[in-house]
């Protein structure tokens, strides 16, 4: 008879302690991994998105900021329009490196002429771009042409096609961006020329016309000077450009972090507050467990068994339980957020950056260990009371 | 060789009044000796008893086994110690739930190896033989009666083969029928396996199975005969 099969039989026939071990450490591991997926995954998606646009400032129709955010994050489709002259006025300003314009479009909702419905779609022009680009994960052989399309990195062929139908026309998906978490992920990259090329075509070949109105633009992102103030020359822009709003990438999604932040606070909150309850029921309940047991424990002592043994395989008791709940724990939570992802991220109003693998393993050990560490507190003052006791004492109990 | 020289041990509690159980005894049981230990409740055997097994630390005084000082040595010498020279039978029922006959016959070989062998095993079988047990290998203890429950007890501590076998008032919570199965048993392992035997009990009648009688009282040793002098009738005489 080893340990292990010794610490197996008593974990199974101890089923009181074992699960209420294993059911408290998979509620804190679920909810420390459900809490910190959420709040970190919202936080790294917003960060990402202003990584991606790469602009120091984007330049939007006055009022509109809400509705850019909110498509920029969750992808929901907009119209907003400006004239392209802006381009020109921006770049007259101080500060000013480049301007890239680019145009937002939807998809027809429920339309057999496109292959998705209500997909967001951004036009962007080529050669200005500085937030494409950079993010397209596999190195394209030359520039995009007229029909070719980049994908976030959601979009992806449907079964049997080769192909994505916009508005009845073929665009030919030649790459994809690293993922962002936010509505990005779901959209579709094309040049202005491909943009005019489908509202051409589009009396024909669409169920309903796609309208751009001449020289309009959606955005003008804008990298600036080295050394430039992104403030200051936010402020200019506003003031010399009529009907637009200037906004420095450091106050774009001001409502979302504010939000993110009161998710962190709440969240951190009650994860304190379940992890206090659980730590001080595991440590009573396994400390009945350990003290019930305290005859037993003292025959082992007779028969042979070593004070740092008999503690090395009452922790590696809890060791196991708490494994077992946290493994259970840490995939019951991730399975349902993954599952509601959607949901969840609708019903905040947030984005959603999943990590990548070994991000995720890394972060499940880390709370492994965490509730590991808080399971081995709540039982540290009666398992050393057991077997730093006397064998004696403890027999004739 | 048990060695207990000026001994004491007080029980302190925080609760209640401290006790001393055992008061200034030295004792020596030698190589082959059967002795019996007997007094009232509360008269200090059992303390005696864990003092000589190393489960109770001297408030003062000294403990050897085989000339080494119990508590000159750290814990894992003293439990192997205990595990491979001392085998103990305890007065409540000691065997491990979770574990069925064999498995508990044979844990003792896990502190101090790599586990049971084959031979290990067959050992473990020949001596729930000798019990009169070979048909509960794969038993649990909860299918077992007191008595027998108390067998695998005596098997477990043999199965190192131990010098010195140390028993707990073994019987006491036993029939009489069983009482007497038992303590046949007992002798029947002293007078074949040449072992060192300690026996605690409150049932005087015990001492007539022993070479040597010790009887105790609040603490001190009131009594300590030899075999001839219990047989004689002149238990009072003479100090070993």
């Amino acid at each position: 008879m080893n340990d292990q099969r010794l610490i197996l039989r008593n974990i199974s026939d101890n089923p009181l302690r074992s699960w209420i071990t294993a059911i408290a450490t998979a509620l804190v591991a679920g909810l420390i991994i459900f809490a910190y997926l959420l709040v970190n995954g919202a936080e790294e998606s917003l960060t990402r998105v202003i990584q991606r646009l790469g602009a120091d400032i984007a330049v939007i129709p006055a009022g509109d900021q809400i509705l850019v955010e909110e498509a920029l994050l969750m992808g929901n489709p907009i119209s907003i329009w400006m004239p392209r002259s802006v381009v020109d006025e921006i770049a007259q300003i101080e500060g000013v490196e480049v301007v890239s314009p680019q145009l937002y479009l939807s998809t027809m909702r429920g339309a057999s002429c496109c292959t998705v419905s209500d997909m967001f779609m951004v036009a962007f022009d080529p050669a200005t771009d500085f937030t494409v680009y950079p993010w397209i994960k596999n190195n394209l052989d030359a520039p995009l042409e007229i029909g070719q399309g980049i994908g976030g990195t959601y979009i992806r062929y449907t079964a049997g096609r080769d192909d994505i139908l916009i508005y009845g026309y073929d665009i030919d998906l030649i790459g994809s961006l690293e993922p962002t978490g936010s509505g990005l992920d779901q959209s579709l990259f094309f040049t202005y020329e491909t943009a005019l090329e489908i509202a051409r075509l589009s009396p024909v070949q669409a169920e309903a016309e796609l309208v751009l109105t001449p020289d309009s633009i959606s955005t003008a992102l804008v990298r600036l000077s080295d050394g430039a103030d992104a403030h200051k020359v936010a402020d200019e822009i506003e003031s010399k450009v009529r009907l637009v709003s200037a906004i420095p990438a450091d106050s774009l999604f001001r409502n979302q972090r504010d939000h993110v932040e009161n998710l962190r606070q709440n969240l951190s909150l009650f994860s304190m507050i379940v992890w206090v309850m659980s730590v001080v029921l595991i440590g009573f309940v396994s400390a009945a467990a350990v003290l019930g047991r305290r005859q037993e424990l003292g025959v082992l002592r007779v028969l042979g068994a070593t004070q740092i043994r008999l503690t090395m395989m009452l922790f590696l008791e809890s060791t196991v339980l708490t494994i077992a709940g946290v493994v259970f724990g840490v995939a019951l939570s991730t399975s349902v957020l993954l599952l509601f992802r959607n949901l969840i991220t609708h019903s905040l109003n947030l984005p959603l950056y999943i990590p990548s693998l070994p991000e995720f393993l890394l972060l499940a050990i880390g709370i492994l260990l965490v509730v590991l560490a808080s399971v081995f507190l709540a039982l540290l003052v009666p398992i050393l009371k057991v077997t730093r006791e006397e064998a004696a004492t403890v027999l004739k109990e | 060789m048990i060695e207990l020289t000026n001994v004491s041990k007080e029980y302190v509690s925080k609760k209640e009044a401290s006790v001393m159980a055992v008061k200034d005894v030295s004792l020596q049981v030698v190589q082959g000796e059967f002795v019996v230990v007997t007094g009232r409740s509360g008269s200090g055997k059992t303390t005696l008893l864990n003092l000589m097994a190393g489960l109770a630390k001297p408030t003062q005084g000294r403990v050897a086994v085989n000339e080494t000082n119990l508590w000159e040595i750290n814990d894992t010498k003293r439990a192997k110690l205990r595990n491979q020279k001392l085998g103990f039978v305890f007065q409540f029922p000691s065997l491990l739930q979770s574990l069925t006959v064999l498995e508990n016959i044979v844990l003792p070989l896990g502190f101090f190896g790599n586990g049971a062998t084959q031979a290990d095993l067959d050992r473990a079988k020949q001596l729930l033989a000798t019990v009169g047990l070979s048909d509960k290998v794969n038993a649990v203890p909860r299918q077992l009666s007191a008595g027998q429950q108390q067998r695998v007890v005596i098997a477990r501590a043999l199965i190192n083969s131990p010098s010195i076998l140390l028993a707990d008032e073994p019987t006491s919570n036993l029939d009489e029928q069983t009482e007497t199965e038992i303590v046949s048993l007992l002798l029947d392992i002293y007078h074949k396996q040449n072992i060192t035997m300690v026996l605690v009990t409150h049932d005087g009648s015990m001492l007539k199975h022993g070479t040597r009688s010790i009887v105790m009282s609040g603490g001190k040793i009131s009594s300590d005969t030899k075999s001839v002098e219990i047989l004689s009738g002149d238990a009072q005489g003479l100090r070993a």
